[in-house]
């Protein structure tokens, strides 16, 4: 198997400097492309676009009264959630629990999968696709974004970035995104066009995506 | 070869797709919208030019140091905690995932889209060894339980109507008939969701693999691909050798141009970024992750003089685009890989005789070349492909020998000068514009698909001739 990865290597090696690569540079190029002044009106009509819900929240005693609002609405008695500190709402989990909400924050996805709404976090928002990134790691379930047919995520407004350079710029290095074994930028809920072009949510995700942009 | 060789000819696989027009009407509809969506939204992108220049120098860049970010590459992966396998050819990448399967005692195996197992022909060789592989993206899902195979490489199942599918669903999952795209889909959701959640192993490509992270990048749109890299114990990612981008900001400008060129989204729905395994404190995700970087000839491509093709960032925008592509369909072009990008990478992954006609089953309009997101020269590197036919002797004789014919007369103006008066004759005794009737022999050909041009009654020469007179 060594013995594959070196003659592969041998053979660019031995290749590449005889190849034609029109417009290849020594060094490696650098980004200069304009980032779009985009805020929260852009990221919401590019949410509403991709069939998303965008609802405004004050503080997290809001924030929190709306996710109530919703569950109780749909009568949704059971979530699959991130742990609350990981969602970053503290008055969430007392609002739940009043409401008589139980939460799953793990477990065997074939139980969770039944569980009607998945409520997490995300780290940042990019206002000229409408996207929000879900970045997994302790206690963050990659499944609570996916398996459930409803998923609630909860944003801090202070992390909206005009675009995904603009968010990449904002990180410390490569290291953040690589300290996750996951991360999911999120664009709408699922859709598929495979049947004859014809659109449909929710193939295989969910086929409603809330979000809650707050503070 | 590295690439299955098509059973028929070229010429019998468009006949093939001509007896099916609704199908190709199908293909050209949705071809046409997909390239009115792609206009749109690259149209409203701030600086569009400017962000493909730099996707191109990117990608040029990146290929030329391909040994350099390929090592940086398997590097990351491991320090995340995934292995990386490499493999020369089809044959090595199919026996690296059996013997994965093996020593994971896998069953059952979910399969996210991938262009590079089809290339590799991974499913037939799974099976064969007694695995159950199930493709979960809908189009190809579909394509499995018809026994089809995918006919554009974004949407798999264009060419299939609703009442179709709603047969093979039918027939293949025992369900009562419906051909209501929402009922449908309901139906897969469900199957799918078994699948995904009794799968021992997780199988996709890999749309980009970020050398400075070791981060592999899918963009689906359903979720599949999620499915199929979280929930499984194991995940399986097989990258052509070229899918990488050095840096996590180069995949950010790759993944402005992947969404708007593919079918004018701005950003595919689910984007991951993955990183190895799960790591302590996750709750869910894969106990292991192995990479498979793939040569499969991809060092052929890079030898010769047709390796800008390796730019590619595999969108389909110049299927959409192209003239012959949207009157001949997918299928017709017998290979894994169809439309511009297909007549140039299958005939280097598979070898000019199996695929020598595909490099002519272009206008050289140029079409391609314009939406491309990355600039690459498609008809140059068509016409480079159309010199390697004739060199390696893969032209038809009746066309060396014509062609022969033609020097010998072109090179003397007497003798062109008597040809073309012979000819102007001679057509004009047979039609007024047109020629309809039918040519015998190997000038067949060209009669059975179109009229031939009667000549002009003056020939050019002697217009010409006229003229300085004057």
């Amino acid at each position: 198997m060594s013995d594959s990865r070196q003659q592969v290597l041998n053979a660019i090696r031995q290749t590449l400097p005889n190849a034609l690569l029109p417009d290849a540079h020594p060094e490696h190029p650098k980004r200069s492309i304009a980032t779009p002044p985009d805020g929260i009106d852009r990221f919401i009509a590019e949410a509403e676009l991709l069939s998303a819900r965008v609802i405004r929240a004050g503080d997290s005693l809001e924030t929190a009264e709306q996710v109530v609002r919703i569950l109780t609405e749909n009568n949704w008695r059971r979530v699959f959630a991130w742990p609350w500190e990981e969602i970053g709402c503290k008055e969430l989990p007392d609002r739940l629990a009043d409401a008589g909400v139980a939460a799953h924050f793990q477990g065997n996805p074939v139980d969770l999968a039944a569980l009607p709404v998945g409520i997490t976090g995300a780290e940042a928002a990019l206002a000229d696709t409408g996207t929000i990134v879900v970045r997994g790691g302790e206690g963050r379930s990659m499944l609570a974004s996916l398996l459930p047919p409803v998923h609630i995520a909860l944003v801090d407004s202070r992390r909206l970035f005009p675009c995904l350079s603009a968010y990449l710029d904002s990180l410390p290095g490569s290291d953040h995104l690589a300290a996750a074994s996951n991360t999911v930028f999120i664009s709408g809920p699922s859709r598929t066009a495979d049947i004859e072009q014809t659109l449909t949510l929710g193939v295989h995700g969910p086929r409603e995506l809330i979000i809650i942009l707050w503070g | 070869m590295n690439l299955e060789a098509p059973t028929s000819s070229f010429h019998h696989r468009v006949q093939d797709a001509f007896q099916n027009p609704g199908r190709l009407e199908a293909i050209r509809q949705a071809a046409a919208r997909f390239y009115e969506h792609r206009d749109a939204v690259l149209g409203a992108l701030q600086d569009a030019d400017a962000l493909r220049d730099l996707a191109r120098l990117i990608r040029a860049h990146t290929i030329a140091n391909l040994d350099t970010y390929l090592v940086q590459f398997e590097v990351s992966v491991q320090q995340a905690g995934g292995q990386v396998h490499w493999a020369r050819d089809a044959a090595e990448a199919r026996s690296i995932v059996l013997d994965i399967a093996c020593q994971a005692d896998a069953k059952r195996i979910a399969k996210s889209k991938s262009m590079v197992t089809e290339e590799i022909r991974l499913n037939k060789a799974l099976m064969d060894a007694g695995l159950e592989v199930i493709e979960t993206d809908l189009g190809e899902f579909i394509a499995q339980l018809g026994g089809d195979h995918p006919s554009h490489i974004i949407a798999p199942v264009l060419h299939l109507t609703r009442q179709e599918i709603g047969a093979i669903f039918q027939e293949k999952l025992g369900v009562d008939y419906t051909d209501d795209p929402l009922a449908l889909n309901q139906i897969a959701r469900e199957k799918l969701r078994e699948v995904y959640l009794s799968s021992d192993i997780g199988i996709t490509g890999c749309n980009f693999a970020v050398a400075e992270s070791g981060t592999i990048c899918l963009a689906t749109n359903e979720g599949n691909g999620r499915m199929v890299t979280t929930l499984p114990r194991v995940h399986i990612a097989i990258m052509g050798m070229e899918r990488i981008v050095p840096t996590l900001d180069d995949l950010a400008v790759m993944l402005q141009l992947l969404g708007r060129s593919a079918t004018g989204q701005k950003m595919t729905v689910y984007t991951s970024l993955i990183n190895g395994p799960r790591r302590q404190g996750d709750p869910h995700g894969p106990d292991a992750v192995h990479v498979i970087i793939l040569d499969n000839g991809r060092t052929k491509a890079l030898a010769g003089d047709l390796a800008e093709i390796l730019y590619c960032i595999r969108c389909g925008a110049c299927l959409n685009v192209c003239p012959v592509y949207k009157t001949i369909g997918g299928h017709a072009y017998g290979s894994v890989y169809p439309g511009p990008v297909g007549a140039i990478i299958s005939p280097i992954l598979g070898g000019i005789p199996a695929f020598a006609d595909l490099p002519h089953a272009s206008t050289l309009c140029g079409a391609c070349q314009e939406v491309c997101p990355v600039r690459i020269d498609l008809p140059a590197l068509l016409l480079r492909l159309r010199r390697d036919t004739v060199v390696e002797g893969q032209s038809p004789s009746w066309l060396r020998r014509g062609m022969q014919i033609y020097a010998k007369t072109a090179s003397k103006p007497s003798r062109f000068s008597l040809a073309t008066g012979v000819a102007a004759l001679g057509t004009r005794l047979l039609g007024r514009d047109w020629i309809r009737l039918p040519f015998p022999g190997p000038l067949a050909a060209w009669t059975r698909f179109r009229h031939f041009p009667v000549f002009a009654r003056r020939i050019f020469q002697h217009q010409l001739k006229d003229d300085q007179h004057e």
